[in-house]
């Protein structure tokens, strides 16, 4: 494929003889390194060293334990709900947006935005205010036995709610830069609403869109602020992986929380090697 | 199959981009809308496409009233001056998309879709390009390939936004060539929007000039050069010097001038600025003496070496042939 693809290089470009000077370069580099490894590679580091500062038996031990495998399947239960439906979203907005001419379009775009523009705990807030016991709807729900404040559905919408804007974000500009004219003339070609969607405005964007959903990911499994304000944080129940690194560690049980955190770091790493991964191959099309 | 674009009117907000157009196109002519941007060209085209709803006026295809039908449904080959190929599929997967997304009962099978698509790349002489994709293949290739995946839904009508605009002189030049020996072949109706007038001269039986959202002029190649219905066709098609009289402004095309001896009848005075040669033909740049005007005269080269003036020199020259508009006609142009 990539032998396929590949276009001949461009020929070589004369460089600029005169050179900038040589000290510049290596300051900024340095600068830029020693600003990683104070922030990012010193603190990743530290996650690591302390999960297994104890040895393997009691990093394993602190995963397999029931709280903590339970909490690992509710932030990946909430991610598996979170991201498909940020999916479609983001499909139908962006297709919107950069496709068609309608009013309110800029109040769209601006609204779709408002998930990274709002504070987490806010975001959590606003459920509670709606669903919660003193919350518009919940008496009524209360009536009908309905629990989604303190349950999983609380925590499922506003692991929604945070992460909506990733998908529609990374495909407006995409689809906006492709222009319309592949779908008018599929669309004079004969083609319907569904053959149009799949078989010419998805294949173009797939790789944006997969990076969307790489990063929306990401943001689903990791999210604190929002999900901590609904969530109740009761043990076994409605604990996602980052309350409960939270939770060990206000209890002193550090191997535990930095066991618990590693695997939110490693989810990290995964998702950057994809995203360059992704990266790669968006480049090699284009 | 003939179109009949009948009092057409589009707005786009406040902007008026056609405005009562009213247009015959007859079985398997070739017609080029020519005219400036903004003139209203591409969207009459885009009209005539179903790609835009007309706000007043209708659209009939062999008669019948198609202003309501959908794109999808109209028949309809349409070629994008930026090519508009899918830039994910192989140049015969783009030929072949308008059979495969046919509803199941019209589809036709494999083997059936195989053949008409290589005869299709045959056809734009770039059946050996099948496997590759668009971005692979130079402008006019594509381009070729545009028109191939255009006249794989065998089409009713085919309509062409500037479809070579976006190509180098040379290649520009080859391919509406090619495409005119196309169109003598298969004798589709075709309409083409260009704002190149000698495209339009050369390609067209039939030129239909735009101006501000309403057609100035139709007619055959020859028509709209030799006699330009208004001020405006005369000074977008071709070189035109204006020279002002009692009654309104006379047109003169530059070669329509000659070089005359002192006392001619309607001799004008003028200096010659600037000698332009190009090839065979000499452009002289002239200022009229009376009024400053800018004239340009256009002569052969051997006509010009016989006449032995050089820049500097004070002339005498005099139309063979203008045509004179009421000067609020001029300036309405």
């Amino acid at each position: 494929m990539a032998a396929v693809l590949s276009s001949p290089a461009p020929a070589a470009r004369p460089r600029r003889a005169s050179r900038p000077i040589a000290w510049i370069p290596v300051a900024l580099v340095g600068v830029a390194l020693l600003y990683l490894t104070a922030f990012l590679f010193i603190p990743l580091f530290a996650v690591f060293f302390e999960a297994l500062k104890k040895g393997w038996g009691v990093y394993l031990a602190a995963i397999r334990e029931p709280d903590a495998w339970e909490a690992i399947r509710l932030t990946l239960i909430a991610a598996a709900i979170a991201v498909p439906l940020n999916l479609v979203f983001g499909i139908a907005a962006a297709w919107a947006i950069a496709k068609f001419d309608f009013r309110g379009k800029s109040a769209l775009i601006t609204l779709i935005d408002l998930p990274f523009s709002v504070s987490p705990v806010v975001s959590g807030l606003i459920y509670v205010l709606i669903f919660g016991l003193q919350g518009w709807l919940g008496p009524w729900l209360q009536g009908h036995d309905v629990k989604i404040i303190f349950a999983v559905p609380g925590i499922v919408l506003a692991t929604v709610f945070v992460t909506f804007p990733f998908v529609a974000r990374e495909l407006i500009p995409l689809m906006q830069a492709q222009g319309r004219e592949e779908e008018e003339a599929a669309v004079l070609l004969g083609a319907n609403g569904w053959q149009l969607l799949w078989r010419v405005t998805l294949p173009n964007v797939k790789w944006g869109l997969l990076y969307g959903v790489i990063l929306c990911n990401a943001r689903a499994m990791g999210e604190f602020g929002a999900v901590s304000v609904v969530s109740g944080h009761i043990r076994g129940m409605t604990n996602t992986l980052p309350l409960h690194v939270e939770i060990l560690y206000n209890e002193y049980q550090f191997a535990a929380a930095f066991a618990c955190a590693s695997l939110l770091a490693l989810l990290a790493l995964v998702t950057l090697a994809l995203k360059s991964w992704v990266e790669v191959k968006t480049r090699s099309k284009t | 199959m003939s179109i009949s674009v009948q009092g057409v009117s589009k707005n786009f907000g406040a902007f008026s981009a056609l405005n009562d157009v009213t247009l015959e196109i007859e079985p398997g002519e070739l017609v080029a809308l020519l005219g400036p941007s903004g003139s209203g060209k591409t969207t009459l085209l885009r009209v005539i496409a179903g790609l835009e709803r007309p706000d007043r006026g209708a659209v009939h295809f062999e008669g019948e009233d198609i202003t309501d039908q959908r794109v999808q449904d109209r028949g309809v080959g349409f070629v994008f001056q930026h090519y508009a190929l899918f830039r994910h599929m192989t140049i015969f997967e783009n030929v072949a998309f308008g059979l495969r997304v046919r509803p199941r009962a019209q589809r036709p099978n494999d083997a059936e879709i195989h053949r008409k698509v290589k005869q299709l790349l045959e056809l734009v002489q770039l059946d050996w390009l099948a496997d590759r994709f668009p971005h692979q293949l130079s402008g006019g290739q594509r381009q070729r390939i545009a028109l191939a995946r255009a006249l794989a839904i065998e089409p009713k009508v085919l309509l062409l936004d500037e479809p070579f605009g976006a190509l180098d002189a040379k290649v520009r030049k080859e391919l509406r060539r090619w495409l005119r020996r196309l169109h003598d072949e298969i004798h589709l109706t075709s309409v083409f929007v260009t704002h190149d007038q000698e495209e339009a001269l050369e390609v067209a039986d039939r030129v239909v000039v735009f101006n501000h959202g309403k057609i100035e002029q139709v007619g055959t190649p020859s028509e709209v050069y030799d006699t330009p219905a208004s001020p405006f066709v005369y000074q977008f098609i071709g070189h035109v010097n204006e020279l002002a009289g009692e009654n309104g402004i006379a047109y003169v095309r530059p070669h329509e001038i000659d070089v005359v001896e002192r006392g001619h009848a309607n001799a004008v005075e003028a200096v010659l600025e600037h000698v332009v040669r190009l090839g065979p033909r000499v452009r002289l740049e002239l200022l009229a003496t009376a009024g400053n005007t800018p004239l340009e005269v256009e002569l052969s080269a051997d006509t010009f070496s016989s006449l032995g003036v050089k820049a500097g020199d004070t002339l005498h020259i005099a139309p063979r042939r203008a045509r004179v508009f009421p000067l609020a006609d001029a300036q309405a142009a």
